[in-house]
């Protein structure tokens, strides 16, 4: 056994070949582990080429030539839009006065809102004076009333005074007794009476006339205001009747009426009656000023302060109208 | 003399309720109103001044003793008692006690029992001199001032 140890162990060429073997089975890992490193190295320059590729795509500066692109083109269509609605402007006017002489040329009635033989002189004052009125105020009436009813106690307390003064007396003229208390106590009653004066009838009286007046006052006011407000009504009824009538027929409108409230009434319905409303309105400030210009709907504004303010509400209602 | 004092203050009674119910049925719009107002007014002062006079006549015995004893107390002080504080309520007492003994015409129309107030005031302030000394003028001067209240009005 010891003999095939030594034999063993002095056997250079196997020593070499164990050897070479070893060398060669670690070579064999070596090349191995590089072949795998080597993969891994690939690996990562095809992942940093793909990272390249795409960060290269989105660079800032494309990113503002996009947004320039987008501007411009956003401002080109803007003037292409605006001279498109130039144009449909133009050709709106230009339907309108084709519409305004197509209807001429047809011998379309033209609605006249300029003559209202309907409404009388005495009509139009009263509404104007109805548009001038002060609204009717209670307060005067009021404070004659409270007044009135001042003197009315003033009244009751000088006939009070006076019972009283009265029963005072009369125990004097009754009594038999000397004592001071009673007689000073009657005394003064009575001299208490007396430094009222006379019964201020007249006071009542003037408070009640004034109050009458003021009642007076407020029933003519009231009247007028119901008066002027009745004729308003009749005037804008006959105002709306041809009105809509003349719309209604398509007569050819009067060029202010076409200038304050647009070229054609509106279609949906319910902006008719608003726009009509407004219409009758402006026909009929233009009956209450006496403005009769063919072309210029209101005018200027009137120096009288009611129909000045009539003046600017229709103006601003014709322009709402237009909108 | 007090017997037509009080037949006179009746009749002016009875004149009063006269011109009272003539004032009564007058309307007070009516233009006699004022003028009816005035003579009941007058017909109330001649009843108040009868109605003095009958209290001045009931209680003038009262107040010329009341003035009497007052006048007495105030010398017995002056002569007793006498010193320069005391001689003050004392002086007044005496002036008190010999206005009410002479007894002046009355004047306003309560005047009569403002006569016993100051009468009483004054007794008292002269019996009070000797315990109080001077400080006794106070009553005595108040008694007085009403006097002369109710005789001013």
């Amino acid at each position: 056994m010891g003999l095939e140890v030594g034999a063993v162990k002095n056997d250079p060429i196997r020593e070499l070949t164990d050897t070479s073997n070893k060398h060669g089975e670690r070579l064999g890992l070596i090349e191995r582990t590089l072949s795998t490193r080597q993969e891994n190295l690939g690996e990562i320059t095809r992942r940093i080429r793909d990272l390249e590729r795409k960060v290269g795509k989105h660079t800032v500066e494309s990113a503002l030539d996009k947004a320039k692109a987008v501007a411009t083109d956003l401002a080109t269509t803007n003037t292409r839009v605006a001279g498109q609605a130039e144009t449909i402007a133009e050709l709106r006017r230009n339907v309108h006065a084709l519409d305004r002489r197509i209807r001429v040329s047809d011998r379309l009635p033209r609605a006249d809102f300029d003559t209202w033989p309907e409404i009388s002189p005495d009509t139009i004052r009263l509404i104007r004076d109805g548009l001038g009125a002060t609204p009717v105020s209670e307060a005067e009436v009021l404070q004659s009333e409270q007044r009135l009813a001042e003197q009315q106690e003033e009244l009751a307390h000088w006939d009070a005074s006076l019972k009283a003064a009265r029963e005072a007396l009369l125990a004097l003229t009754v009594a038999t007794t000397l004592s001071e208390k009673v007689w000073r106590g009657n005394e003064r009653t009575w001299r208490a009476f007396r430094v009222r004066g006379l019964r201020p009838a007249d006071k009542e009286e003037q408070a009640r006339r004034q109050h009458d007046e003021a009642v007076d006052a407020r029933k003519t006011a009231k009247l007028a205001a119901s008066l002027s407000e009745e004729a308003d009504e009749a005037a804008r009824a006959v105002i709306h009747d041809r009105v809509k009538g003349a719309i209604a027929l398509d007569h050819v409108t009067p060029r202010w009426f076409d200038t304050a409230l647009g070229p054609f009434p509106p279609l949906t319905p319910e902006r008719i009656r608003p726009w009509l409303t407004v219409a009758v309105r402006l026909v009929r400030y233009r009956l209450l000023a006496g403005y009769h210009d063919s072309v210029h709907p209101y005018g200027d504004r009137p120096a009288d302060e009611a129909l000045g303010a009539e003046h600017d509400r229709v103006v601003r209602a014709c322009e709402e109208q237009r909108r | 003399m007090a017997d037509d004092l009080h037949s006179l203050l009746l009749a002016r009674q009875k004149t009063l309720r006269t011109l009272l119910d003539d004032l009564t049925a007058t309307d007070p719009g009516d233009p006699r109103w004022p003028e009816r107002a005035v003579a009941v007014d007058t017909g109330l002062a001649e009843v108040l001044d009868t109605r003095r006079d009958v209290d001045a006549a009931r209680l003038v015995m009262l107040h010329r003793a009341l003035g009497a004893a007052a006048v007495v107390a105030a010398v017995a002080v002056l002569v007793f008692w006498f010193s320069a504080g005391n001689a003050v309520p004392a002086g007044l007492a005496v002036v008190v006690g010999a206005g009410l003994l002479v007894s002046p015409a009355v004047r306003g129309s309560w005047e009569p029992q403002a006569r016993t107030v100051a009468g009483v005031a004054a007794l008292a302030g002269a019996l009070a001199t000797p315990a109080v000394g001077g400080w006794a003028v106070v009553l005595v001067v108040a008694g007085t001032a009403w006097w002369g209240w109710r005789w001013a009005r």
